[in-house]
């Protein structure tokens, strides 16, 4: 991290959220007020052993007792109220930061994901916030507040006495060396341990999520080991932490104790020589302990930034990110269902070869198109492009002829019944799910349409019908049974077009002729777009395009392309004769 | 009371994870005596620097006095660097075999427990609460045996200096002990929702991730927005609530000492002036009470962790309790792979699943050595079901599985892997190298093997023409594969071991017809003399099967070879239909 970047990142993220006025107000009063509290108690105890005390004058000692006590009524006061409306500060600053992070992941294109883990994104949104927050807003606060204590202090002992003050003070360089010199490396290790740890997190949930497949395939041994191995990693970055620690506290100690030894030896030095009073040296003692705390908190503070500021980095990186989806553009109410796509090629970010190279197709309204080619020819990739999770490098897409990268991708995305190859359920019950699809449909909405599409029955088997749990990803249900609700969920909010993927690839062929039966019923004159590998279904298609790879190799009505024996025909043919043995 | 019991069997049960490490726990111990006498001399040593060095002017009195002050601290602190080591490595050790313990009974837990369990609570158990019991067992507890030392001590010295003032310290210190444990009990349980709100928003955002192709396409943002937003809102919530807590509560302690450090300026005072008090020694009482601010703050803390730290033990308990032994029975035994011959016999299977499915009813089943079956069926009607109860993933309620004629469950875990191999339904690719994932079961595989294993599967060209080959890094969930590609990879995984059972869930359900075709081809090769349960919605693959059985319900309803069961015109033959498409037969 260069110096220039890191404190234009500072500066930003300054920018952004020191903007409360008022509390920032109370907070720097409060600052104020806790110094000078502070710093206020050592001399009044000077002034009560010199002038009250030793001289033995009694009348004015509960009034000076009183301001003793009335700097640490003052010091706690202070202290209250701004540990208090910093952290109040810090928790806002991390409610916003937090909230945008979501935001923009929500509003992230999907190439985004593509070289993100989820649990380094959910980290991200986290723990790295969280450390921004302890560091940079409670820590630069706290630490502006113990450098005017060291200040406030040191003006004090100036008052007091210059020699006492700069005896004082001799073991200061020490300290900040101290400080330094082991802060980073503290940090370092700890940031190590943060590290270790999560490598211990990862290993759990990937054995967790996959643990069919690491038991039947007996992994468990394996995993073990590999666990083994990082918990003792884990164990020796404790211990390097527990070394550096176990030196740098003895070691601050020892340089207090040094000060402290120090204006002892010199104080009754001076107090022989009558150059200094017994109750200056007394409270030089107290200061000598004192400064210890502000001084190592901001010594400390520069390496703490450091890793703040990595946070902030990672933070900023994610927001930063050009790759958003923006929702600008036409905002349609409807779609007639009229799609022509012209000339579309289409890279996959980081792959040499395109997904599709210069696909052309026109869908009429209220066409039923069968979407059928060799898996990995670009099927997927196609209907990512319909969808605009990506938009062509070459070609476009026009809806009702309008170019699709000038329509509002939300807009267009509620008029489309979309069904993802790979079903996802939210953790919650079925009927939550199902209604995703149009958050404010009532239950009975979403009954009628499992009933239309024969999908009820299924769901009434289970044994809370409608509201048994679909559990994490829906690993509670059958994969079928995730199939069919992802189509409940797409018909639910009554789409002009549908895009089925592989939609009903786990399911017998008699449910899905039923369910894509019902479905073309209620399509009727809707634009229809089925991806599949089961070829009977092209049967309710008017038409049959053939992608391989990347390429449209054939299209027309199902029954013309088995004639003309082409490519088509191969693979229906193919699937004819393994059935028929 | 039995609360108390409760507590006491899980610190002993804790203290017996510590094993060999006991001696370096007990060694931790005594140093830290001698590191809080080392601290709690030196207000002492402090004040007679004052009222024999400084007071009358004694330079030479004084500076030995400093010196001892360092001596003093020397001493401590190397008391206090030993000390960490020592316990700070127990402490880990301690824990390393707690953790170890924990993840191995994960690893032995049954299925049940993954469907009720979420896996983040899960991640915390072995990270946050392992790090919990650490942190006491390193830091906390000596902090508090150093607190309680220190106290002692200070105390004794304060006695001996002056009662009337020593009884204000007492009192204070009873006073503030209270407060800060009050204190930490008031705030822990903020604390405690904090740590699982912060659980929920991470799983908000995790499904909001997980789920994002989905999210979009249904372009519900703004919903899951809100949605996220109102759990960020209760975390902010409960965060200022503790912040009231921690800076009403935290803080009172230092009122309360500066209000008895202010009683005992007076109250000294007075003493000095009536004799029976020197200035050394009201500095140092007030040294004495600047020392233990911290110890007394890290008491009040350590009081309302003990209770803490153990609900975190007891978390880790609970797991490693709930687990069995071991998955197999004793006197489990281990038939050799090669002299299998692969019979599976399933007898009147019942399983009902956690939430109350009833997934198989009643099936019985015999498959012949080196015979290939067909199960098919509609969704939910527990093919999958039966494919993990004979992989032994499940084990049935009644009724029983048998491999060459020996109960699954009378096989050793380890044992049955080699024999059976099964391809789930949604196989898991794991964010590694094409090469590590089919090479799952058998690190040791050989290029070649993989490379043959890979083309059975169909999958070896595309991954030739991939740039990286074999070490091609396949993204979370194997997210830069096409469907059939990831299904490919997962089948060669299986295939690499020739296993004499192979049971596949599903395996060509995103193969389109020409790439089936083929493999079905190779896999009728491959199969040649292995027993083969394969569930499929595609009744091509019929072609190489010996029988076909329909599961309905939980119940196989017919089975039989292709021919027969189309002759019988029951389901199968309704199946049947719809793939050879013409006429619509969705009529029940
Ligand atoms: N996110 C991605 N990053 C890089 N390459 C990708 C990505 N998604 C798909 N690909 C590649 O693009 C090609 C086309 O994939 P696509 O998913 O469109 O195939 P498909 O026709 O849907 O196949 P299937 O029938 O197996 O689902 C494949 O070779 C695949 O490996
Ligand atoms: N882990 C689970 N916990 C609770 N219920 C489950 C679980 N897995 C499956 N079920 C339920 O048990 C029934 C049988 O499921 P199973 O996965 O065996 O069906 P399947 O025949 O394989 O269906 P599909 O063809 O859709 O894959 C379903 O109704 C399903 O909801
Ligand atoms: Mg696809
Ligand atoms: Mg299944």
């Amino acid at each position: 991290m260069s110096g220039r970047s890191s404190a234009s990142l500072l500066v930003r993220f300054v920018r952004e959220a020191f903007t409360d006025r008022k509390i920032l107000l109370i907070i720097a009063v409060s600052i104020a007020g806790s110094s000078l509290s502070t710093l206020a108690s050592p001399y009044l105890l000077k002034i009560a052993i010199d002038e009250y005390i030793i001289p033995g004058r009694y009348e004015k000692l509960p009034l000076i007792a009183f301001l003793y006590l009335l700097a640490l009524v003052g010091q706690w006061l202070f202290m209250t109220l701004q540990t208090y409306y910093v952290e109040v500060f810090g928790q806002r600053v991390l409610r916003r930061l937090r909230a945008s992070l979501e935001e923009k992941v929500l509003r992230a294109r999907l190439d985004f994901f593509a070289e993100r883990s989820t649990g380094d994104l959910v980290s991200r949104l986290i723990n790295d916030t969280n450390l921004v927050n302890d560091v940079l807003v409670s820590g630069l606060l706290g630490g502006i507040g113990s450098m005017l204590s060291v200040v406030g202090i040191v003006a004090a002992m100036l008052i007091l006495d210059v020699r006492l003050t700069l005896a004082t003070l001799s073991t200061v360089p020490l300290m900040v060396f101290i400080a330094k010199y082991f802060g980073g490396r503290i940090r370092r290790a700890y940031r190590e341990t943060r590290k270790r740890i999560a490598k211990l997190s990862s290993i759990v949930e990937e054995t967790v999520s996959g643990i069919e497949t690491v038991r039947s395939f007996g992994r468990e041994r394996m995993v073990e080991e590999e666990f083994d191995r990082a918990s003792r990693e884990t164990i020796s970055a404790f211990m390097r932490v527990a070394r550096y620690m176990g030196v740098f506290w003895p070691l601050m100690n020892l340089a207090t104790l040094a000060s402290i030894s120090i204006v002892i030896g010199y104080g009754a030095y001076l107090a022989y020589t009558g150059a200094a009073t017994v109750g200056v040296v007394v409270a030089f003692v107290q200061y000598a302990q004192r400064i210890r705390g502000p001084i190592n908190n901001v010594v400390s503070m520069y390496d703490s930034l450091q890793s703040a500021l990595a946070s902030l980095e990672r933070i900023y990186e994610v927001l930063d990110d050009p790759r958003v989806e923006d929702d600008e553009g036409i905002r349609i109410s409807r779609l007639r269902g009229d799609i022509a796509v012209e000339n579309v090629w289409f890279w996959y970010p980081g792959r040499r070869d395109p997904a599709l190279r210069g696909v052309s197709l026109h869908i009429r309204p209220g066409e039923r198109v069968a979407l059928v080619g060799h898996t990995g020819a670009g099927k997927t990739t196609l209907a990512n492009l319909l969808m605009r999770f990506y938009d062509p490098q070459k070609g476009r897409i026009l809806y009702d002829g309008i170019d699709s990268r000038s329509i509002s991708r939300r807009s267009l995305r509620s008029r489309i019944g979309y069904v993802p190859q790979e079903t996802y359920l939210f953790p919650g019950t079925i009927m939550e799910n199902i209604k995703l699809g149009k958050p404010d449909a009532g239950d009975e909405d979403v009954v009628r349409v499992c009933k239309e599409l024969g999908i009820h029955e299924f769901i009434m088997r289970l044994p809370r019908g409608y509201q048994t749990p679909a559990g994490e990803a829906g690993r509670l249900l059958s994969v079928g049974e995730k199939q069919l609700i992802s189509i409940a969920r797409a018909m639910l909010r009554d789409p002009d077009i549908v895009i089925l993927d592989e939609a009903l690839s786990s399911v017998d062929p008699k449910t899905e002729s039923r369910v894509l039966s019902a479905m073309a019923k209620l399509m009727a004159g809707r634009t229809s777009i089925i991806i599949a590998h089961r070829l009977a279904v092209t049967r309710l298609a008017d038409k049959v395009v053939v992608l391989e790879g990347g390429r449209i190799v054939e299209e027309g009505p199902p029954r013309e392309l088995l004639e003309r024996r082409g490519a088509f025909y191969r693979l229906y043919t193919s699937q004819e004769m393994l059935a028929r043995g | 009371m039995g609360r108390l019991r409760e507590w006491a069997s899980q610190l002993a049960r804790l203290a017996s994870y510590m094993g060999p490490d006991k001696h370096r726990f007990l060694a931790a111990m005594a140093l830290v005596v001698a590191m809080s006498y080392a601290n709690a001399i030196i207000p002492v040593l402090i004040r007679d620097a004052v009222d024999r060095g400084i007071v009358p002017g004694n330079v030479e009195a004084a500076v030995r006095y400093a010196l001892l002050i360092i001596a003093a601290g020397l001493i401590g602190g190397a008391a206090s660097y030993t000390a960490r080591m020592l316990q700070v490595r127990a402490a880990q050790n301690t824990v390393y075999r707690l953790r170890m313990d924990a993840f191995r009974s994960i690893q032995r837990q049954r299925m049940e427990f993954f469907d009720k369990t979420l896996v983040g609570q899960l991640i915390s158990r072995v990270t946050n609460d392992a790090e919990r019991v650490t942190g006491f067992l390193s830091w906390r507890l000596r902090m508090l045996a150093y607190s309680v030392f220190l106290i002692i001590i200070s105390l004794y010295y304060m006695l001996r200096m002056n009662i009337l003032l020593a009884a204000v310290a007492l009192a204070t210190i009873l006073i503030v002990m209270s407060l800060n444990t009050l204190y930490a009990l008031r705030v822990r349980p903020v604390y405690d929702k904090i740590r699982h709100q912060t659980g929920v928003l991470a799983s908000v955002a995790t499904a909001s991730i997980a789920g994002i192709k989905t999210v979009k396409s249904l372009a519900v943002e703004d919903y899951i927005y809100r949605k996220f937003e109102a759990e960020n809102e209760e975390l902010y919530r409960l965060n200022v609530e503790a912040t009231r807590i921690s800076s009403i509560y935290g803080n009172l302690s230092f009122l309360v000492m500066g209000l008895s450090m202010g009683g005992m300026l007076y109250l000294g005072g007075r003493a000095i002036l009536a004799g029976i008090l020197s200035v050394g020694e009201l500095a140092a009482f007030l040294m004495y009470m600047l020392t233990m601010m911290w110890p007394l703050r890290a008491l009040g803390f350590v009081i309302g962790d003990i209770q803490r730290t153990l609900a975190a033990a007891q978390r880790l308990f609970s797991i490693i309790d709930s687990a069995p032994k071991s998955l197999d029975r004793p006197g489990a035994v281990c038939p050799r792979p090669e002299e299998v011959r692969g019979e599976v016999i399933v007898e009147d299977v019942w399983f009902t699943y956690h939430t109350g499915r009833t997934a198989l009813r009643g099936v019985s089943l015999h498959v012949r050595p080196g015979e290939k079956l067909l199960i098919t069926g509609p969704p939910g009607s527990g093919k999958s079901t039966l494919l993990k109860v004979i992989a032994r993933l499940y084990e049935p309620q009644r009724g029983r599985v048998l491999i060459d004629g020996i109960d699954v469950r009378d096989i050793k875990s380890e044992c049955l892997r080699r024999i059976v191999a099964y391809v789930p339904q949604e196989p898991f690719i794991f964010n590694r190298s094409i090469r590590e994932n089919i090479a799952l079961a058998k690190p040791n595989a050989s290029l070649e093997e993989i490379r043959w294993a890979a083309e059975k599967a169909k999958i070896r060209d595309f991954i030739e023409s991939l740039p990286d080959r074999y070490d091609t890094v396949v993204g979370e969930r194997g997210i830069s594969l096409s469907g059939g590609q990831r299904q490919r990879i997962a089948l060669a995984r299986a295939l690499l071991l020739k296993p004499r059972i192979l049971l596949l869930d599903d395996p060509v359900s995103n193969l389109d017809a020409e790439t089936e075709k083929r493999l079905v081809e190779d896999l009728g090769e491959i199969l040649e003399g292995r027993t083969a349960i394969i569930v499929s919605q595609r009744p091509s693959l019929a072609r190489i099967a010996d029988r076909v059985a329909v599961m309905v319900d939980g119940r196989i309803v017919e089975i039989g070879t292709h021919e027969e069961l189309l002759r019988r015109r029951g389901v199968y033959y309704r199946i049947w239909k719809s793939v050879e498409g013409g006429e619509d037969v969705g009529e029940e």
